[in-house]
């Protein structure tokens, strides 16, 4: 679904190349649930904007759904995005003048999707997601949870392909938190929609089928259902295999 | 995105930033007021100007002379004149000629009654094209006999009573205490009229008859001082009679024709055309073959050019201000780009076309120009309503307006002030458009 080859980028600040990015090459699996980790300057933000096409890379190639996300002009990545891609925000970033309803509504707004067909669909998934009682609330009339959720609700309304968040739960408490992380593994499993999300805290990551582990702009770890995809480590793996083949002298594990 | 969508927006918009939207209306608001009023007078001034001309004459009339004194032109003679009559656009030409020898009509027993008037000559097709309008009775017709006639309103109270002394030899049309307005002596259509000529004979010393000829009248017209004294007391003849009447009235007189032979020489002429966008076409082909025109069009073009000017300046004014309405519109959009950077991020990074967002800001700037214009435009209807009621009653008369808002001023107000908001929205629009959907993710 999304495939990352040889990505670079470099930032100028003042007179200084600071290297963001450095040669990093990824496959995000159809339907899969992605989690990128790192600390503060670990690079996994601005690795988020250049997959999601919010940036474009100094060096490399994003390809999303066969698309080359990083060579696209402006225009064409509105396109993209309005048809394949659904965005989670930290500080949720709600439109505070619309209802939660209208909020939810509103990429389906960028599609010419009559109000009538826009407002059934908003209306049911927020019910779906427990806030059928806050339907016509503004945002600022409710907690730091719930606005929340309505951004879950206006990312996945669409059906999009892919959902990109950056740090989805960053500004919430732990206890929220884990709901609401639930909540976003349960809805992306059921849409089978690849689902990327950037986090700093390695125990929520932990929930994910999938993680990537960033550290100075590089991949450090690519954990998929606790096995590494890192080259090195399949290598070793491999190797491992080998030996264990040569000891036992059956090649059932080859065949598979 | 839906256009009624993109309006909605727009407006929401708005209405979530009133007191600085109010303003910026305001701005238009006064703008628009300025510039309608300004020119809503230069339109009242052209009106006036317009209702004066009209009154003042025929505006298909060409008045022809031949002041050039000088033989290379033409003298106007017939063939002048039907050659006028031959264009196309020309409806009717003519001479117009004043009989020239002193002429007396009479009526009653023993030329009882006695009256002067100037007899107009014209031809008798164009009697009625010319504009004369009839009080009473018909124009003559080719059937008729010589010396068949039509006089001014007032023709008949010309007639005086030689046998009575003064006052009682006089009637006038004036209403006496009891509102009657008392009969002339001589009923011009029963009774029989006469011009008469008469020499002073020496031998006998006495007044004597050579010549008497009977006219017949058949129609009375109303006044009209833009046509001439002959309307109110004259005689109007067929152009033919009058130079049969004046031949006979030399010969009766022994006055030596000198123009005997010469083709006969008018002073004015008159050409009426069809329409009056006809008129300058047909002015300026006369005026080419070397004669002196005079028209109420090429007078009213003169006046209307004039008029445009002012208009022009008191629209120039106007401008002033929405132009600085429009500086205003202009600094209120780049201030909400400003204030809505992380939103129009967020737009992006939903997915919001870069035509919608431009659309959606240059809609934002066209409804503070619309909503500033439809407030400005009832505004000046009532500030005209005003405007002329205050007028009137300072000049005592009714009827003349100070300010005229006609349709196409207040679709060209309205109009224009949206216009004024697209324009000065267009910039700031297109640089929401360069805002990055990265704009979305910063925090700040």
């Amino acid at each position: 679904m999304i495939k990352v080859e040889n990505l670079r980028k470099v930032y100028k600040v003042g007179g200084e190349k600071v290297v963001a990015l450095d040669n990093i090459s990824l496959h995000i699996e159809k339907g899969e649930f992605c989690c990128i980790v790192g600390t503060s300057g670990s690079g996994k933000s601005t690795l988020l904007n250049q997959l999601a096409g919010l940036e474009k890379p100094t060096k490399g190639k994003v390809k999303i759904n066969g698309q080359l996300v990083s060579k696209m002009t402006e225009k064409e990545l509105a396109t993209f995005r309005q048809n394949n891609i659904g965005f989670i925000f930290q500080s949720y970033n709600l439109l505070p003048t619309l209802t939660a309803m209208e909020n939810v509504a509103f990429p389906l707004l960028f599609r010419g999707i009559d109000k009538k067909t826009r407002e059934k669909k908003a209306k049911k998934i927020l019910k779906d997601m427990g806030l059928g009682e806050r339907m016509n609330h503004k945002p600022g009339e409710m907690s730091g949870g719930q606005q929340q959720r309505v951004g879950i609700a206006r990312a996945f309304v669409g059906r999009p392909k892919v959902i990109f968040a950056d740090e989805p739960t960053g500004n919430l408490d732990s206890a929220t938190t884990e709901q609401v992380m639930k909540m976003l593994l349960d809805i992306s499993r059921e849409n089978n929609i690849t689902f990327v999300m950037v986090t700093h805290d390695p125990e929520l990551a932990k929930m994910a089928p999938r993680i990537i582990t960033l550290k100075d702009g590089r991949v450090v770890s690519d954990m998929r259902n606790g096995v590494s995809l890192l080259e090195e480590d399949m290598q070793i793996a491999r190797q491992a295999e080998y030996e264990e083949i040569e000891k036992t002298g059956t090649d059932e594990t080859v065949s598979q | 995105m839906k256009i009624s969508d993109l309006i909605r927006l727009s407006f929401d918009n708005l209405k979530r930033r009133k007191g600085r939207t109010f303003l910026t209306v305001l701005g238009v608001i006064i703008g628009t007021c300025s510039i309608i009023m300004m020119v809503s007078i230069g339109v009242a001034l052209d009106k006036s100007f317009d209702d004066m001309m009209t009154g003042m004459g025929d505006l298909t009339m060409i008045e022809v002379y031949n002041w050039s004194g000088n033989g290379d032109v033409d003298p106007i003679t017939d063939d002048v004149i039907d050659s006028f009559q031959a264009l196309d656009k020309v409806k009717v030409a003519t001479p117009l000629y004043y009989f020239n020898y002193s002429s007396n009509f009479t009526s009653g027993s023993n030329n009882k009654y006695q009256a002067w008037g100037n007899i107009r000559g014209i031809r008798r097709e164009a009697m009625e094209l010319y504009g004369y309008e009839l009080k009473e009775g018909r124009f003559p017709s080719s059937k008729d006999k010589e010396y068949t006639v039509i006089v001014g309103e007032q023709f008949a109270y010309n007639f005086q009573n030689t046998r009575k002394q003064w006052p009682n030899n006089m009637v006038d049309p004036i209403p006496d205490e009891n509102g009657v307005i008392p009969d002339p002596f001589v009923d011009v259509f029963k009774d029989k009229i006469y011009f008469r000529a008469t020499t002073w004979d020496s031998n006998t010393q006495e007044e004597k008859e050579v010549m008497s000829e009977e006219i017949k009248i058949v129609g009375v017209i109303k006044e009209d001082a833009s046509k001439g004294y002959e309307t109110y007391n004259g005689v109007i003849m067929d152009m033919e009679d009058v130079i049969a009447l004046e031949k006979e009235y030399k010969k009766a007189n022994d006055i030596r024709d000198e123009n005997k032979n010469k083709k006969r020489e008018y002073e004015q002429a008159i050409v009426k055309v069809y329409d009056i966008e006809d008129v300058e076409e047909v002015e300026q082909y006369i005026k080419d073959l070397g004669y002196n025109t005079y028209s109420m069009t090429s007078q009213r073009n003169e006046m209307k050019k004039m008029t445009q000017m002012i208009q022009l300046i008191l629209g120039g004014l106007g401008s002033i201000a929405m132009l600085v309405s429009a500086i205003s519109i202009a600094n209120t959009m780049t201030m909400a780009i400003y204030e809505r950077t992380k939103e129009i991020g967020v737009m992006k990074v939903l997915g919001c076309e870069l035509r919608d967002i431009k659309n959606m800001f240059l809609a934002e700037a066209a409804a503070i120009g619309f909503l500033g214009g439809m407030t400005g435009l009832i505004i000046c209807y009532g500030l005209s309503a005003l405007a002329n009621m205050i007028g009137s009653s300072l000049m005592g008369t009714g009827d003349v307006a100070l300010s005229i808002i006609p349709l196409w001023l207040a679709v060209f107000g309205v109009g224009f002030s949206t216009m004024v908001g697209i324009v000065s929205g267009y910039v700031p629009a297109v640089r929401a458009v360069k805002i990055t959907a990265l704009s979305a993710i910063r925090h700040d």
